[in-house]
């Protein structure tokens, strides 16, 4: 378990999300897929902390450490935060449009 | 070794469950398996000595996020035809495979080694010490707290924000419009 293992994997992720987001019609997959992206990120944000210089024993490298790991909490609060508005918005398409296919969805000012 | 047999196990079981999101072909099971592929996540962030990153994730991720999409999967009307791909799949697939191989190759070729020492290397220790060699848990909590209220608070401050805005803005989308049910 080395650094480019952990980033190999995440950037694996990162193309699986891509792919979703891409090529998928029903918009709660395309939020899943986002989703995946997001987490992909934050988990090569916690590896780069895991490995950094110095590791994880150092007190004083506590502050250049741990940097990786609060980038991971907001990228994780942002997630979160942006799951619940785009669910909203899918409930907000689905009441106008009732379907919530991307491509019946573009038109949605008056919704 | 014991945490690299951990660590392949749990990469396959996460790629195969996000490949599972993508082609299963019902989009409740979908959401099933983003939950279970987030718990492998989780499992990840406690390997990389993350524990707190990893418990705000089970209950963040597989807690909330995957419960509000679970609900509003049953918006679906056509569960059959719910998990179709359009006509962008090949070109997708082209570019994400073309992303993939020159990532890889990147970080494959770079040498990390400048940057990184590796612990987990020479130590099968799950303790934060036992003995003479360093483990690979380590309370990190306490630094992460101090860390938060200190260096990035303002940061921390305007995601709490951030977070306050998405909630008015998805109640502001969600609103029962008194208007449209007079007329």
């Amino acid at each position: 378990m080395t650094l480019s293992n952990v980033l190999i994997v995440s950037a694996i992720i990162f193309v699986i999300g891509l792919l979703g987001t891409i090529s998928k019609k029903s918009t709660v997959l395309v939020i899943m897929s986002l989703e995946l992206m997001f987490n992909a990120a934050a988990l090569s944000f916690v590896a780069f902390s895991r490995f950094a210089p110095g590791g994880l024993l150092g007190v004083e490298s506590a502050s250049r450490v741990l940097s990786g790991q609060v980038m991971a909490i907001f990228i994780i609060a942002i997630g979160a935060a942006e799951a619940a508005l785009a669910l909203s918005l899918v409930i907000a398409i689905y009441r106008e449009k009732s379907s919530i296919e991307i491509t019946n969805s573009i038109d949605i000012k008056e919704a | 070794m014991f945490i690299d047999a951990i660590f392949y196990l749990v990469s396959i079981l996460l790629i195969s469950n996000s490949l599972l999101i993508l082609f299963s072909k019902n989009v409740y099971r979908s959401a099933v398996f983003l939950a279970f592929s987030m718990l492998c996540f989780a499992a990840m962030y406690f390997m990389l000595s993350a524990e707190f990153i990893g418990v705000i994730q089970i209950l963040v991720y597989v807690g909330a996020v995957s419960v509000l999409i679970a609900l509003s999967v049953m918006l679906v009307k056509d569960i059959e035809k719910s998990t179709d791909n359009n006509k962008l799949l090949y070109y997708s697939s082209i570019i994400g495979l073309i992303f993939l191989v020159l990532i890889s190759f990147f970080i494959i070729n770079f040498n990390w080694d400048e940057f990184s020492n590796n612990i987990l290397d020479n130590s099968n220790c799950l303790l934060s010490s036992c003995g003479s060699e360093p483990g690979i848990l380590i309370e990190s909590t306490n630094w992460l707290g101090k860390l938060i209220t200190t260096d990035f608070m303002i940061a921390f401050q305007l995601s709490g924000l951030i977070l306050l805005a998405s909630l008015i803005g998805a109640l502001a989308l969600l609103r029962v419009r008194m208007n449209d049910d007079s007329e």
